[in-house]
């Protein structure tokens, strides 16, 4: 805070000359003439942004930076957020244009219009839990490779089936779990990897706790929101604005709580860093905390622990600093996204040698990478399959601390063991019209 | 009157709920047996009290009575078959019951998904064709394992139609019910297009051979019932249906589905569909086709025929694609030994291996790659031989192939190999190759291979592998061998052991006591320099002794003095440098101070600032006053300004004096603008001629105006925590640092500069990580006058704000920061004003920033923010 400005940059600047305006000034322009450097319009990766939520209008924003991508459609049942959405993207693309106008990017109550379109090759899949397995399915049955909004699946059948199907179709699927396209979670993960801990035996993922809320009145729906839409699969309710939007996480219909909602994260890195991906637990157990009362159903405080055939245990919990901790017989490692931190220290200075297991790519971002894999046809860095391993391991957990009790699970069949009460939340029916 | 009409009406409604729930969980109980009649008599009255508010039950009312029955269910399911039937029957009661609202029927629905049995399905069943709870009772009835749930939802189909209909058709399909496939077919011939489109997916969900006809037929046919459902949506059914079939080993019926769904009139991507299913089913056979697309002009294909290549699993698939490499040629051939290399299976390394043999250069370098993926331990000479003639590739496979007996088959040939080259490449393989288990190879190469290449080539892999272990061993090497080069590299080993182990400390001993032992003049200098890369108070003062000597030994250690690596030496180096009549050694001393003095260490900033100010008033010649600049240049304290600025005047020292005003300007520039600003103008007025200084002096004003208005002087106490309280709900306990808090002392610490990001942010996970915790800021800004300003806060999550002890501001929030989220306008007094802020984590990002401007949203003139007192 000054109490005086006697000269500024700009002056500066000018009072200097060209000679030194010049990096200063060139940053600026390639900001706003990036467009000069994208493909023509027929050589452009055409995307259609499902769910134009926070998450999606985030998700949307990454996409508008890289050249390649073009945004040609949004689909909300919001009027409000798919506006918002659209105008965002139209204003982006508005730079390039000789008029300052750009009016290309349709916007649709029902993401089923946009899939129809033979013209859009990609999707972002932002929408609340509860319809991930149905729009991913259906892109991928349309042959759209996708970007897929984590956590992944609402039950551990829906994400069976979700990658699957991605599969079936050969579609390029990257998960937003973006802690995986970050160099401190990279370099955890990769000095696990190659055991520089030695045998791991426990992994600790501290994960926010849940809130809890007053029972809601209900409320008319806003005009322009097309409510029965958005409940889609889920039961019939009636409207509140607690239950919409940023809100559904907190509730089991749509989501799993905080359990999923950074679950999907931190036990993802966890997984990574042990080489789990692919497999999952033999049995979960914990105890976790669900609101007696209000609108909000899903686990305030929890710790759950999942043990794996190599003997290493999983602890998910919101007692424990927000990251993911690998404890091992040569020492342990932490990471979060504000750190990285190693005891002993040295163990951060470790070098990964060439014929070690890497785990970066070199596309700049989470979403470049997408992109990059959609044009080679490559796996991504967050590949479906191993968001489905993922988001099980905490689905489980839920399951364990809903029915108070150990449940066993069978990584390879993905089948609980002899265990029929279990397995009848394995999945969920959705409500007509509504299948996967 | 109407009031007490409808007072007494819900009176006897409750009354009449109540003595049907009540008697039912009574039905129930009896019908469980005599076990289950124990209960006290209270206790069946408070149950039967729970049933009684759960069936008036309504959303956006009260749940404790669900969240009740739900602890029965689960205590129930813990409780064995009779407890879980008898709380099932209460719940098909409420389900059944004509009191209960539609909210507790389709709560008790619910819960039936998970308690539910056979005794269940006929309260379940009815309904199916209500509207508002058929979805509920499928929510159910499709999880209920038994066959009588099954057996409701087809006779349902017979009682429904529309979407009801589809839903019990969506059910039986998730169910995989092979009995309904017969009654849901016979139903296309009359189904509208929703209803055939849910047929046509349930068949292929089901998935059994009976299914697969019915589709088969259809797709054939496309006539009537077909032609109600798009294509592709019937070739996604029979591609399910193929899978599925698959994978119970009906191949030949799968086989047929996948060839189905490939041939000509589906869109590509269902077509390529098929084809994978085929290569999955049937590896060996289609090999030969899909490679063959490897080079289809339509990039879908070429780019489906890599992707099955690289994951379609198995040794005989990998024997069958790399058995076509020889036949292939030009781009289907390299194309098949990149998709080949990526499936990384060693089972194909014979045929890539035979590949290298041949005369193509390009055919040649991709296999040498694709050894990296599928090479094993026969591979290794000839990739060795390859690299000492100077391939990067084959030097690349070398250290990238991963079945497990190649590092003992390097170390093997390390010792055996007859070319000098070739050992070479084999030992620089096993330290890329992380190779810890052939230290011993490599530390015999290193002491006895006749070669120095070799032997340096040895001492660098042992410097990336050996551990302290090896310490002693490769001490001798260093001590022993005379060539300059080599020594270097052995010095560079050692202390890359030192560092990998940890303690630093604990491997200086070993060294002293070889520097002591050491006997000859000649071992002395390379155990001097080791303890000089090492650092610490005990290699200082071993190292100390030799500053005097004379020859190659009083070299090394000054060398090793002044570019001494750790900060706790500063203070011995610059005393060492007051009182030494030597020049030479006063040199050393002095850069090895401003070295150290320069580096993050335990001392403040004020304490590096005094130190510096000695060494300045020491400095007698300008060679040292200029050192002494450079070092004062990374200081991160506003004082660096003022000695930096003090050398302006003298010629000899002003080009140095400027460089570090504007390169602690940029520094300082976050938190002390005016300053900042200040030494930018004296720099640039002192030398308005140089480029360098004039482009450091840009950037520096360029980052001061990033921070204008923000707050970015902050102290910080914290985190606080509270027992079983999350980081919702810690925003509303107060501890010691706010108004009204609890007693107790308080450490406040200032807010260090990692922590601050532009613009203003600032980043408390730097400062202390935690989650389901609070911190507190506070500031101190003083006004000129009176004056009313807008504070534009952000915060990650919540936050509350006090001005001079008022609560200004409060948001109870899990979110990210985005700055200015919340704008608040506050009366500042003449003077000086406390600023306390309590930022709130749940987890994750954990993050605040306060900007302060006037009313209308611009610069406020008069304000200054200082440290708070």
């Amino acid at each position: 805070m000054s109490q005086r400005r006697t000269l500024t940059r700009r002056q500066f600047v000018q009072r200097a000359g060209a000679t030194i305006a010049a990096p200063y000034v060139l940053p600026s322009l390639a900001t706003a003439t990036s467009g000069l450097q994208r493909p023509p319009a027929n050589y452009r990766i055409t995307m259609g942004i499902v769910g134009c939520g926070g998450m999606g209008r985030g998700d949307l924003g990454q996409f508008l930076r890289i050249p390649e991508v073009q945004v040609v459609a949004v689909a909300d049942p919001d009027i409000v957020q798919r506006t918002a959405a659209q105008k965002s993207a139209e204003a982006r693309y508005a730079e390039e244009t000789a008029s300052g106008t750009y009016k290309g990017c349709a916007s649709y109550n029902d993401f089923r219009e946009l899939l129809a379109r033979d013209d859009i090759d990609t999707i972002v899949q932002a929408t609340p839990d509860h319809w991930h397995a149905l729009v991913v399915t259906k892109a991928a049955r349309a042959g759209k490779d996708i970007y897929g909004q984590k956590p992944l699946s609402l039950t551990i059948q829906q994400g069976r089936v979700m990658s699957d199907t991605v599969a079936r179709y050969g579609r390029v699927f990257q998960t937003g779990s973006q802690q995986r396209s970050g160099g401190q979670f990279q370099k955890a993960c990769e000095l696990v990897r190659n055991g520089r801990l030695g045998k791991v035996h426990t992994v600790t993922c501290g994960l926010p706790g849940g809130s809890t809320t007053k029972n809601q009145p209900t409320l008319p729906v806003p005009d322009g929101f097309d409510y029965d839409l958005w409940l889609g699969p889920a039961p019939a309710e009636p409207y509140c604005d607690q239950r919409t939007h940023w809100n559904f996480r907190w509730i089991l219909d749509y989501s799993g709580g905080q359990v999923t909602d950074w679950g999907a994260h931190h036990i993802d890195i966890a997984h990574w860093g042990l080489g789990l991906a692919r497999t999952g637990p033999i049995s979960v157990e914990g105890v976790g905390e669900f609101p007696e009362d209000g609108l909000w159903d899903a686990a305030t405080n929890y710790r759950f622990v999942a043990k794996y055939e190599t003997g290493v245990e999983i602890v998910c919990t919101n007692k424990f600093e927000n990251g993911v901790k690998w404890e091992g017989e040569n020492g342990w490692i932490f990471v979060s996204r504000g750190r990285i931190d190693a005891g002993p220290k040295s163990l951060l200075d470790e070098q990964i040698g060439a014929g070690e297991i890497r785990l970066t790519h070199a596309d700049g971002s989470h979403h470049k990478n997408f992109i990059e894999c959609v044009k080679t046809r490559r796996e991504p860095i967050a590949p479906i399959e191993e968001a489905h391993r993922t988001i099980t391991v905490a689905h489980l957990g839920n399951i364990a601390m809903q029915l108070g009790r150990k449940v066993e699970w069978d990584p390879r069949k993905e089948r609980f063991k002899d265990d029929p009460q279990s397995e009848r939340m394995r999945d969920r029916a959705m409500r007509e019209p509504w299948r996967l | 009157m109407k009031n007490i009409d409808n007072s007494m009406k819900q009176w006897l409604k409750r009354g009449a709920i109540a003595a049907t729930i009540a008697g039912a969980l009574l039905v129930s109980t009896a019908h469980a047996g005599v076990e289950t009649l124990r209960g006290s008599a209270v206790a069946e009255a408070t149950q039967a009290d729970v049933w009684k508010r759960a069936a008036e039950y309504e959303p956006g009312t009260s749940r404790v009575a669900l969240t009740e029955i739900e602890g029965l269910v689960r205590e129930a399911l813990k409780g064995g078959p009779r407890r879980s039937k008898r709380v099932a029957m209460g719940l098909a009661r409420l389900v059944e019951s004509g009191e209960a609202t539609t909210a507790a029927r389709s709560f008790a629905c619910r819960q039936l998904a998970r308690i539910g049995s056979k005794e269940s399905v006929p309260a379940l069943a009815g309904l199916l064709t209500d509207a508002s709870l058929a979805h509920m009772a499928r929510y159910a009835l499709q999880r209920i394992p038994d066959e009588e749930a099954g057996d409701a939802l087809r006779d349902a189909l017979g009682q429904t139609d529309g979407v009801l209909r589809i839903g019990i058709i969506n059910s039986l399909g998730a169910r995989r019910d092979r009995s309904a496939v017969s009654i849901v077919s016979d139903l296309l011939v009359e189904a509208d297009r929703d209803t055939a489109v849910a047929i046509i997916e349930m068949l292929g969900e089901v998935g059994d051979k009976s299914a697969a006809r019915v589709l088969t037929q259809l797709a054939d046919a496309r006539g009537a019932t077909g032609a109600k459902a798009p294509t592709d949506l019937l070739a996604d059914a029979v591609l399910r249906c193929a899978d599925t079939l698959a994978s119970e080993a009906s191949v030949t019926v799968a086989r047929d589905l996948y060839a189905l769904a490939g041939r000509e009139g589906h869109h590509t991507h269902v077509r390529i569909a098929g084809l994978r299913g085929l290569a999955h089913l049937q590896p060996v056979e289609t090999a030969p086709v899909v490679a063959d697309l490897l080079t289809s002009a339509d990039p879908a294909w070429s780019g489906a025929a890599r992707q099955l290549i690289v994951e379609v699993g198995g040794a005989e698939a990998t024997l069958a694609y790399a058995g076509l490499l020889a036949a292939a040629d030009g781009e289907q051939r390299l194309l098949l030994i990149e998709a080949i290399a990526e499936r990384g299976d060693p089972n194909a390394a014979p045929e890539v291996m035979a590949l290298m043999l041949g005369e193509d250069r390009e055919v040649i370098t991709a296999a040498i790659r694709a050894l990296g993926s599928v090479g094993d331990d026969s591979c290794v000479s000839s990739l060795a031989l390859l690299a000492s003639a100077g391939s990067e590739d084959a030097r690349h496979s070398l250290s990238s192939m991963r079945t497990p007996n190649v590092n003992a088959a390097i170390g093997a040939a390390l010792l055996t190999e007859p070319v000098s080259e070739v050992r070479v490449e084999l030992a620089l393989a096993l330290g890329a190759r992380r190779a810890t288990e052939q230290v011993k190879a490599l530390l015999t190469a290193a002491k006895d291979d006749k070669f120095r290449d070799v032997r340096m080539a040895a001492i660098s892999s042992i410097g990336t592998l050996a551990g302290p272990e090896h310490l002693s061993e490769m001490l001798v090497i260093a001590t022993e061998v005379t060539d300059r080069k080599e020594a270097a590299s052995a010095i560079d080993a050692v202390v890359a052991i030192g560092e990998r182990a940890g303690d630093v400390d604990a491997c200086t001993g070993p060294v002293i006591a070889s520097l002591v032992m050491a006997g000859e003049q000649s071992r002395i200098p390379p155990l001097l320099r080791i303890l000089g890369r090492f650092g610490g108070e005990r290699a200082l003062v071993a190292v100390s002794r030799y500053v005097y000597a004379e020859g190659e030994t009083g070299a090394a250690a000054r060398e090793a003095i002044a570019q001494w690596p750790d900060a706790v030496a500063a203070e011995t180096l610059l005393d060492l440098a007051g009182r030494t009549t030597d020049p030479a050694v006063r040199q050393a001393a002095f850069r090895g101070f401003v070295g150290t003095a320069s580096k993050p260490g335990g001392r403040s900033p004020e304490a590096t600032v005094k130190l510096f100010r000695q060494s300045l008033e020491l400095a007698q010649s300008d060679e040292l006053k200029k050192c002494a600049l450079e070092g004062i240049a990374s200081l991160s304290h506003p004082d660096a300004l003022f000695l930096a600025g003090s050398h302006l005047q003298s010629e000899a020292t002003r080009r140095e004096a400027a460089l570090a005003l504007v390169t602690v300007a940029h520094t300082v520039g976050d938190r002390h603008q005016d300053a900042a600003r200040g030494a930018v103008e004296r720099a640039v007025k002192a030398c308005p001629e140089d480029d360098e200084i004039r482009r450091r002096a840009g950037a520096a004003l360029d980052r001061i105006e990033r921070f204008e208005d923000y707050v970015t002087i902050w102290h910080f106490a914290g985190p606080y925590k509270k027992k079983d309280t999350d980081g919702t709900a810690i925003f509303g306990v107060a501890f010691p640092p706010e108004p009204g808090g609890p007693e107790g002392e308080v450490e406040w610490r200032e807010v260090p500069g990692v922590a601050i990001v532009e613009p203003g942010k600032i980043d408390l996970n730097k400062i202390e990580g935690a989650s389901n915790t609070c911190g507190y800021l506070r500031t101190r800004i003083v006004a000129e006058k009176g004056c009313t300003a807008k504070l534009e806060i952000g915060s990650d999550d919540g936050v509350i704000v006090w001005l001079n002890g008022e609560r200004v501001h409060a948001k109870n929030a899990m979110r990210g920061l985005s700055l200015g989220s919340d704008v608040v306008n506050v009366e500042l007094r003449e003077g000086e004003n406390e600023l306390l802020l309590k930022i709130t984590q749940g987890g994750g990002g954990w993050e605040a920033a306060v900007r302060i401007r006037s009313e209308a949203g611009e610069h406020l003139d008069g304000i200054q923010v200082v440290h708070p007192r």
